[in-house]
């Protein structure tokens, strides 16, 4: 793992780890919390999840209720708001993770929906709002809590999960339970969670009206220094793809045909499809799709690219999402660092 | 001492060592064997039992072990100086290393970034110590820029093959 910062953890996963893996190991997935008040121990048996607020009837369930819930079972990426951050140009203040605070995993748990039924929510309810066992280590400052809308908790796709990748959480992501919101930000996906506060109101928490704000415009792009902009809570993630097999940097033997292969996400929507281009984006092949997992998961792809004269290359790989949105070839920017999604680049010497 | 930690955490510890270099190079203030450590804290009194930690919930063929971990402690400071209102005030809550590890900011992004921090997360900076910090943040930027011009993104910068070297 890459060590961003040991208090409190970021630990971002190199990117050879995405080209072993669809799904990435447990023991490789990157790892992001706020607060440095981690419990560091979880005893499975004390441990309640609380569903509380405007609903019929306030619960607070052990694990082993939840293991006797029906189950819903989904792979999905789970990827940083600020993924890519330390190539925003000019440069952000931030976490400064390259490509790799991201993962995709399979999860295992009980549809929110389930559990917000079991509970009853009432006529008027406006959001739900989610929160974990860790804490600020200073007292008033604001404790980590995001809020979905009552509608898109109940989409019957987030979830509460307590596999990852067929094994129990690793506590730094989140054990013994992870809310899960297929397509959605990591900043939503609250680690350890604990309770569950339905809402007749919005939520005007820091996290929801301060933080994790960015433009309201496609791409959350506007030029630096722009001033005066409406801002929405960041939400969908966009198309993205890179190239795995070759790094950024790498000298290359002269060579008719180059393998090219990495991993693209649709975001939302799924991979339609991915292009790869050895000559900069003047020209793109349309590369092999690997097995669907399902439109939240990573896709693998790989493709050959011919006639390779020795010198500088830029090779490129261009995701488009099922819902036909192609990633741009401008890097987007904000102030925040967030939701970068363009064509990447991978400079390679051939010869 | 409890259980050895997750794979994740020994390598983070490990990975600690070779941060240790990092900082002493990008903060650049004083000379070699600039980073000082503190011995690791013992641990709190009533930490977890092992009988606690092997606590298993069983339910439709999935079984939950009750599970604990060491986080490093961090023994990376700031040096140099102006470093003792550094180390008094930040550090508290977070590693230097999320200091060191930004990009050359504008002495205005650093007073965002302190006002956001005494104002929103509440960190106990006086009013007499805020310039201070001001001071050496803006100091080391200004070496920052120094260093990576060109520039080049740290994150993407220099790393072993297997990827496991971290920051700059």
């Amino acid at each position: 793992m890459i060590l961003q910062r040991t208090r409190p953890p970021l630990l971002e996963t190199p990117m050879a780890v995405f080209d072993k893996h669809l799904f990435t190991p447990n023991d490789r997935f990157f790892v992001r919390w706020h607060w440095a008040d981690i419990p560091t121990s979880i005893d499975v048996a004390a441990f309640r999840l609380n569903i509380r607020g405007h609903v019929g009837r306030s619960l607070s369930l052990t694990l082993a209720e939840l293991l006797a819930m029906p189950r819903v079972e989904m792979a999905a990426v789970n990827q940083c708001s600020g993924n890519s951050r330390g190539l925003f140009q000019p440069r952000v203040a931030g976490g400064q993770w390259a490509h790799g605070a991201m993962g995709n995993a399979k999860w295992v748990g009980v549809s929110l929906r389930y559990l917000l039924d079991l509970a009853g929510v009432r006529p008027g309810a406006t959001e739900v709002r989610f929160a974990g066992l860790d804490e600020p280590l200073v007292a008033g400052a604001p404790d980590f809590a995001k809020s979905l809308a009552v509608d898109h908790a109940r989409d019957g796709e987030v979830m509460v999960a307590f596999l990852m990748n067929g094994e129990q959480l690793p506590l730094l992501n989140g054990f013994p339970l992870r809310l899960i919101v297929p397509g959605w930000y990591s900043t939503y996906w609250v680690k350890m969670l604990s309770e569950i506060e339905v809402l007749d109101k919005p939520d005007i928490g820091y996290w929801m009206a301060k933080a994790y704000r960015v433009p309201d415009m496609p791409g959350a792009n506007v030029a630096p220094g722009a001033k005066g902009y409406r801002t929405v809570p960041i939400s969908r993630m966009t198309p993205r793809s890179w190239i795995t097999n070759i790094a950024d940097g790498a000298r290359l033997p002269a060579q008719h045909k180059l393998s090219v292969g990495g991993i693209a996400l649709g975001g939302d929507a799924g991979v339609a499809k991915v292009e790869i281009s050895g000559d900069g984006g003047r020209s793109w092949t349309e590369a092999r799709l690997g097995a669907d997992s399902g439109k939240y998961s990573f896709r693998r792809f790989d493709g050959v690219l011919s006639g390779f004269p020795a010198g500088r290359r830029t090779l490129m790989a261009r995701c488009t999402s099922n819902a036909g949105i192609a990633q741009s070839m401008t890097p987007n920017w904000n102030p925040g660092g967030f939701m970068r999604g363009c064509v990447e680049k991978t400079e390679v010497v051939i010869g | 001492m409890k259980e050895p930690s997750s794979p994740q955490i020994s390598r983070a510890m490990s990975a600690v060592v070779g941060l240790g270099g990092a900082v002493a190079l990008t903060v650049l203030l004083v000379s070699a064997g600039a980073h000082t450590s503190l011995p690791k804290p013992a641990p709190p009194p009533g930490a977890v039992s092992a009988a606690t930690a092997r606590a298993k919930v069983v339910g439709r063929g999935v079984t939950l072990v009750s599970e604990s971990v060491d986080l490093p402690y961090d023994s990376l400071f700031f040096v140099g100086p102006g470093s003792d209102v550094m180390n008094a005030n930040c550090t508290a809550c977070h590693s230097a290393s999320m200091v060191t590890n930004q990009p050359a900011l504008t002495v205005e992004d650093w007073k965002a970034e302190v006002d956001k921090m005494r104002g929103v997360y509440k960190a106990s900076v006086t009013d007499d110590d805020a310039p201070g910090i001001l001071t050496y943040l803006s100091a080391m930027s200004l070496m920052t820029a120094a260093l990576n011009s060109p520039a080049r993104p740290a994150s993407a910068g220099s790393r072993s093959s297997d990827g496991t070297t971290s920051t700059k």
